[in-house]
């Protein structure tokens, strides 16, 4: 057995740290033996470290050996024989590493602590019905999370991790016989893939995910509860983790989950189908009607009512700017607003409201300045935006785009918009399930959970697209 | 272009919107300054020898499931021949794309917009379905899927509309049998529209008894095609031929009696998307038989031709568009003999010469 010199060692390891301040180390004699313990303050429990393993190493008699440690001394954390190459990368993770002059051993015990939230209901997907837990930025409880939902032994969680210098912990979550094999293999080599310096958030691992990164359009599923989670892993998809992030991803993703809240499996289904269907008008309204208002204002008046072109023509005349202009003016505003409300506190949300509500919105029509249409027409699209379960972002961008083509190429335009994205939309696939699944191809079978929804006994099967390796849900 | 299978159905699908576009718009009346309300007639007979084409199509298919077309035409009939009859198809498909852009043009011209048209429609036009044609057959299809029972519900709708404005008989058999063959052969062009289903039938999935499905989806939209024409003469009667853009001039509604607007708004966007979705097929069947002849090109050039071309032909030789009118109803008719039924007839021969040993696939 080799003989430590615990003084070098620990100052060697210091050294590698860079003496950083919140790295500590002791050193306990006893008798003709030396034990030194080196740790990170700030990531490790200082009171366990204290009372379950310092003190009751100084009052041992008798030799520090790895038997000594698990069985009389240390009983309520992990202990394990390491390597001098893995020292770093533990007290990297929160361990304290034992060093024991005459066993000449290295022991790292896992006492990480660091200060975590309790799950709570996320912010961007509250519910009315259904459980209300969501996902916090520790990994562990994360994990937790799910495995609370799925009591199964093939529940799989693989670890890696990525960032050369932030080591993220990632973890890859999926049911064994359900989630397609091919498609675990494809993230895991993507993710293997990363070189990066760091990964702070899901969100960073995103784009090494999607098949076109540079898209618009979001190709990786997102969510912050676990209960969504559970059950997409029933359906067959894989889940990705990432420490510190409260949102966890999940793959393969299809345009309809941007349409599919958890609150419609909570629910009864018919109900659940009229939301799906007040959810995609919604969207549509988002995306198309500032763009159709002004298409019909500016080429198309004569299909307009009689009544309402009066309407429009009189609130329209005598503006300082040009239908186009004006539009995009409203809808800059709102965004304005929009993002000023994100930022500001809670207590000045009021104030931001009056001030953009009352003040900007009815001053600026006194004033002449913009018509009570167009404030509705955008105001309506702003509100419908709101419809889709999860925040998407790509409803906002395509809102500006097709006021743009509805401004200057009228209907024409749209229709010829609608067409390219719906081209490009059907190039899309996530590890292989076409992106507009089950309507385009049309999946006669999945179609159940589609913006129509069954009861949940008519759902007997997994959904096709996602090429299940077991196909049935109910016997 | 991608090279990647489409299904049964999304054919099916494709049948609907190629018989579409012009043939909604100012076929009607055409037919109905030459033989009154027995252009219904011609439209039948016309579609039913479609289903003919179409007919031979399966066979093709049955015969030889997983084979190009071109490559079928260079075995039985030599290199040569096949390439002559692929730039026949790409003329065809170039005049078919002219004749539909040029019909609709107009029809928005007159309905829709008014001054500088012409660069709107270029610009909302030629990126989308030049996009479209570069991504493949595929994703064609795979919107017109999508979009599909939209289109045909905003048919429906107008045909629908259309019976809020009373009509009576239209006024059937009155034209001699010489009249409705005269008519038939000046406006075949306007029909024929099956023979893309030759150049993409290697792309084409059809799984035993699927042939059913295609042969149900064309059926729907020759009915859907019969029934706005009987409509059109139901409602205007002998006036007819003055009303030039048929499935909006039906589903209008006047505005004071209904205070929701024009209805033929819906018309409108019906017939803007199936024009999108016909010029893509149009254009996709240009290119794909271009690269059949010149394998080495690729799809830049294809496309890159057919706009010169197009743009050439239209903005050179057909700004006149009564003489384009006139050249479809007096050329082409001869050109469609050659297209549209030498070539299904040397089709169906060669499927029907059966080699020992091969079987033919059960579509049906």
């Amino acid at each position: 057995m080799a003989f430590l010199n615990v003084e070098k060692e620990i100052e060697k390891y210091k050294q590698e740290l860079h003496n950083s301040f919140d790295v500590a180390s002791r050193i306990v004699i006893k008798g003709d033996d030396k034990v030194g313990f080196l740790y990170l303050k700030s990531f490790t429990d200082q009171q366990l470290f204290v009372d379950g393993i310092y003190e009751p190493i100084s009052r041992y008699q008798g030799d520090i050996t790895l038997d000594v440690l698990q069985d009389k001394i240390v009983k309520n954390s992990d202990v394990q024989e390491i390597k001098t190459n893995e020292i770093i990368d533990n007290i990297l993770k929160g361990a304290v590493i034992i060093f024991t002059e005459k066993a000449g051993l290295y022991l790292a015990v896992d006492i990480q602590f660091y200060p975590t939230r309790m799950p709570s209901e996320p912010p961007t997907s509250p519910v009315i019905q259904g459980p209300r837990e969501g996902f916090v930025e520790d990994i562990k409880t994360n994990i937790t999370l799910l495995r609370r939902r799925l009591y199964s032994k093939d529940l799989v969680f693989k670890q890696m991790k990525i960032g050369k210098y932030s080591n993220t912990q990632i973890v890859i979550a999926y049911l064994d016989g359900i989630a397609n094999k091919q498609v675990i293999k494809d993230i895991e080599k993507r993710l293997k893939n990363i070189k990066i310096d760091g990964i702070l958030d899901s969100y960073y691992i995103l784009s090494f995910l999607e098949n076109k990164p540079d898209s618009l359009f979001k190709q990786v599923g997102n969510t912050e509860k676990p209960d969504i989670v559970a059950g997409r892993m029933l359906e067959g998809r894989v889940a990705i983790i990432v420490d510190n992030s409260p949102i966890v991803l999940t793959l393969p993703f299809i345009l309809i989950e941007e349409m599919q809240s958890s609150n419609d499996y909570y629910t009864n289904h018919h109900y659940a189908s009229l939301v799906r269907v007040v959810r995609m008008l919604g969207i549509i309204i988002a995306i198309l009607a500032p763009g159709a208002y002004l298409a019909l204002q500016l080429f198309h008046y004569n299909v307009l009512p009689l009544n309402f072109l009066i309407t429009v023509a009189d609130t329209t005349q005598g503006l300082p700017f040009t239908p186009f202009l004006e539009m995009l003016f409203i809808a800059l505003l709102f965004q304005i607003l929009y993002e000023v409300s994100l930022r500001l506190p809670s207590y000045l949300g009021l104030a931001t409201s009056i001030v953009g509500a009352l003040i900007l919105g009815d001053t600026g029509v006194k004033a002449g300045l913009i018509s009570p249409p167009g404030v509705i027409v955008v105001a309506l699209a702003k509100i419908a935006l709101y419809t889709a379960p999860e925040e998407a972002s790509q409803i906002t961008v395509l809102q500006f785009i097709f006021l743009i083509l509805g401004g200057s190429l009228g209907l024409l335009g749209l229709a010829g918009g609608l067409v390219y994205f719906v081209n490009y939309l059907t190039t899309l696939d996530s590890y292989g399930t076409p992106y507009l699944a089950p309507y385009s191809p049309r999946i006669p079978q999945d179609l159940k959970d589609g913006i129509f929804k069954s009861a949940l006994t008519e759902m007997k099967t997994r959904p096709k697209c996602m090429n299940s390796p077991n196909k049935v849900r109910e016997e | 272009m991608k090279d990647l299978k489409i299904s049964a159905r999304q054919t099916g699908m494709i049948c609907v919107m190629l018989i579409f576009a012009n043939a909604f718009l100012t076929l009607p009346s055409l037919l109905h300054s030459e033989v009154g309300a027995d252009g219904f007639f011609v439209v039948a007979g016309l579609m039913f020898f479609d289903l003919l084409v179409l007919g031979t199509f399966f066979l093709l298919k049955a015969r030889f499931p997983d084979d190009k077309f071109y490559d079928i035409l260079k075995d039985h009939l030599g290199k040569i021949l096949a390439k002559i009859i692929l730039a026949l198809f790409m003329i065809f498909f170039l005049f078919k794309s002219l004749l539909a852009y040029s019909v609709v043009l107009l029809f928005l011209k007159q309905q829709v917009y008014q001054d500088q048209f012409e660069l709107i429609a270029i610009i909302s036009i030629f990126p989308v379905i030049c996009h479209g044609v570069f991504c493949g057959i595929r994703t064609i299809s795979r919107t017109i899927e999508l979009f599909f029972y939209i289109v045909v519900a905003g048919l429906v709708v107008c045909i629908g509309i259309s019976f809020t404005n009373g009509g009576g008989m239209p006024q059937l058999f009155q034209t001699q049998i010489q009249s409705f063959l005269s008519s038939s052969f000046k406006h075949a062009f306007s029909f024929g529209d099956y023979l893309l289903l030759f150049i993409i039938m290697d792309k084409i999935e059809i799984k035993k008894g699927q042939g059913r499905k295609i042969l149900s989806f064309a059926l729907v939209g020759i009915t859907l095609m019969l029934l706005l024409l009987i409509r059109f003469y139901s409602i205007y009667q002998v006036t007819a031929f003055m009303h030039t853009n048929a499935i909006v001039d039906i589903s209008s509604v006047p505005a004071q009696f209904t205070g929701i607007g024009r209805l033929d708004i819906i018309a409108m966007i019906t017939v803007m998307m199936m024009t999108y979705f016909q010029l893509e097929l149009f254009i996709y069947g240009f290119c794909s038989s271009f690269l059949d002849i010149f394998p080495k090109l690729n799809n830049i050039h294809a496309v890159v031709l057919y706009i010169i071309t197009f743009f050439v032909l239209y903005y050179g030789l057909l700004s006149q568009y009564d003489f384009f009118i006139d050249s479809t109803e007096n050329y082409f008719p001869y050109f469609m003999i050659v297209v549209n039924f030498l070539v299904p007839l040397t089709v169906a021969i060669i499927a029907l010469t059966k080699k020992k040993g091969k079987e033919y696939e059960k579509i049906f």
